[in-house]
């Protein structure tokens, strides 16, 4: 074939190919109204000259362009396309090039050029598939007009991780939410009865396909599906819809204590802070953590929860409304928690302790209630001062900042 | 050395301190709180039937003007609201403005809707609900994904119309995969 090609031009002249005296001579048949020779043919442009841009299939005996329809993925370049004297019946035939962006094409001898009835028909089917198109058969068409509407790829804005709005609400909630989540994990949520407001409302909601129970497996969420929260389908149900919602602090935590018990992969929390103002500081987490009893003991989940907190005198953070999502964790997501070793807070080998930092740490614990780690990491981010540590603990951190911003809430009215 | 058991909140008193009272983390149980834990005229199921109510409404609306009518979205925020979308901050009508017009055209698929009243302690007062939805949504040129979205929803007397209406005053918008 290399004798046909032409590559000044990029062009391919397989015309009459079946009667080249080469191929002949060797035996060799290509018949290109035959699949088998079309497939080889295309495959063969496709290995060696991709880039072509005319092609010549006149005089081949083709009937119909199927096998030719792959030539619109592998041969992209392809303007110029003659085909003419062949046996194409239909202009239906030229849907399966749809795609190539032919300027120039030549259909001439084939019984469908007979079918119409005046020049501009004929033009207005060919251009049809292709709208490019300048010529045909052989005549110069006027060129199409078409529309700017060149619009520049969708893109979405990168995704980041946790937003803290400021260095000291990060402070504020990654203290809350060790404190919290360490007792959440801990077996026995009944202390958290401190962390809310008499007045705390609490309500949990799953995903939407999971709420119809078909399946008994562990991913079924079946400890949470009971008391999912979807208005959407309660409407009728107002009855349900209140029930759902548990209402002061004695109803939240003790619901709470009956879901599964868990465990957090702390290291990997994002927190988003929503807004805050002079009483409110509203924030959602959202992260993993596995089942760690029950029936679905070590299934992971993922979770996005809104906590709404409001200053407690001078002692730190109260919620007032508390929101779960939880659904399923994705596999990645499996394989991205708990990587680092749960749940040492620093990524580096626990430096030997002094006596005195030793004990200064078993006061720290017994003293905050948290476990050594993060007794240990308070106290490291504190530069080993007892006091500054203990004073982030006992929310004086927060009451300042609270008083801080009484100018900047956002409900001016 | 003591052989009676005491009372290991006042051992902890005892041996540190009142101020370092692990209660105190979260808030001190019988620090008078002024405000009643209800609101004074309505009854919290009252509260609770309406925020169903305007939820599934302002989520019709939302959501219907994000996908058809993205223009006019930022009319349903507070001038100093605040947008966090994945992790990005979006401040201030204008800045909400000229978020939207960059984001691809969409389509959202509500699945999940729960709602709360806000307590009135936080707000002061000023009637705010909390809605929180699930569902996947599809924009222009990328593939589908599921998102979380939650937002704080407050009462705003209007210049429009002699009844209040609700305002966006804060949005947090998430896709479940953002890591990806």
């Amino acid at each position: 074939m290399a004798k046909r090609f032409d590559g000044s031009q990029q062009a391919l002249d397989l015309n009459n190919i079946r009667v080249d005296p080469d191929l002949v001579s060797q035996n060799i048949e290509v018949t290109l109204n035959r699949r088998n020779s079309m497939l080889a043919v295309i495959k063969i442009i496709e290995e060696n000259i991709p880039e072509l841009i005319c092609l010549n299939l006149s005089n081949n005996r083709l009937y119909r362009l199927d096998d030719l329809a792959d030539i619109v993925n592998k041969v992209p370049n392809l303007k110029i396309l003659n085909l003419s004297h062949n046996e194409l019946k239909t202009e239906r035939e030229l849907d399966k090039l749809k795609g190539l962006k032919l300027v120039e094409l030549s259909l001439e001898g084939n019984p469908l050029s007979g079918h119409y009835k005046n020049q501009a028909d004929y033009v207005s089917a060919v251009r049809e598939r292709f709208p490019k198109l300048l010529k045909l058969d052989g005549h110069v068409l006027p060129p199409p007009i078409g529309f700017d509407l060149e619009v520049a790829p969708a893109t979405l804005p990168p995704c980041k991780a946790s937003y803290f709005c400021s260095e000291e609400i990060k402070n504020i909630i990654l203290c809350f939410l060790q404190q919290y989540y360490s007792i959440y994990d801990s077996g026995d949520r009944q202390p958290l009865l401190d962390a809310y407001h008499d007045g705390a409302a609490f309500s949990l909601s799953i995903p939407f396909t999971l709420q119809n129970p078909t399946t008994i497996d562990l991913s079924s969420l079946g400890e949470y599906q009971k008391d999912c929260r979807n208005i959407r389908r309660m409407k009728d149900d107002p009855t349900t819809r209140f029930r759902l919602i548990k209402h002061t602090r004695l109803n939240v935590v003790a619901f709470l204590n009956e879901l599964p018990k868990t465990q957090h992969d702390i290291a990997s929390l994002i927190v988003d802070v929503n807004t805050y103002t002079a009483t409110l500081l509203a924030f959602t987490v959202s992260g993993v953590f596995k089942e760690t009893d029950g029936k679905s003991r070590d299934s992971f989940r993922a979770f996005s929860r809104v906590f709404i907190a409001v200053p407690a005198g001078n002692a730190g953070l109260c919620i007032v409304n508390d929101e779960l999502f939880v659904r399923n964790a994705t596999t990645e997501e499996i394989r991205r928690a708990f990587v680092a070793p749960a749940p040492t807070p620093s990524s580096s080998p626990v430096p030997t302790l002094s006596a005195p930092q030793q004990e200064m740490l078993a006061a720290f614990s017994l003293m905050s209630g948290m476990n050594l780690e993060w007794s240990q990491k308070c106290l490291q981010d504190n530069d080993w001062d007892f006091d500054r540590a203990a004073q982030i603990f006992t929310g004086l951190k927060v009451h300042q900042w609270f008083t801080r911003i009484n100018e900047e809430f956002i409900y001016k009215t | 050395m003591q052989t009676r058991k005491s009372n290991p909140i006042t051992k902890r008193r005892k041996q540190f301190g009142s101020q370092f009272l692990r209660t105190q983390i979260f808030g001190w149980r019988s620090v008078k709180c002024t405000f009643s834990s209800m609101a004074s005229t309505v009854d919290f199921r009252t509260l609770v039937d309406q925020s169903c109510r305007y939820s599934d409404e302002f989520v019709n609306i939302y959501y219907d003007c994000i996908d058809k009518r993205r223009r006019n979205l930022t009319r349903l925020y507070l001038d100093k609201a605040t947008l966090v979308w994945n992790g990005n901050a979006v401040t201030g009508r204008d800045a909400l403005s000229e978020f939207f017009e960059s984001l691809p055209s969409s389509e959202f698929q509500v699945q999940s809707l729960d709602c709360q009243p806000v307590h009135e302690q936080a707000t002061q007062g000023q009637t705010t609900l909390l809605v929180v939805t699930a569902g996947s949504v599809k924009f222009d040129g990328n593939k589908q994904r599921y998102f979380n979205q939650n937002f704080l929803l407050t009462a705003q007397a209007s210049p429009n119309s002699d009844q209040p209406v609700w305002k966006i005053a804060s949005d947090c918008f998430r896709f479940q995969d953002w890591a990806n």
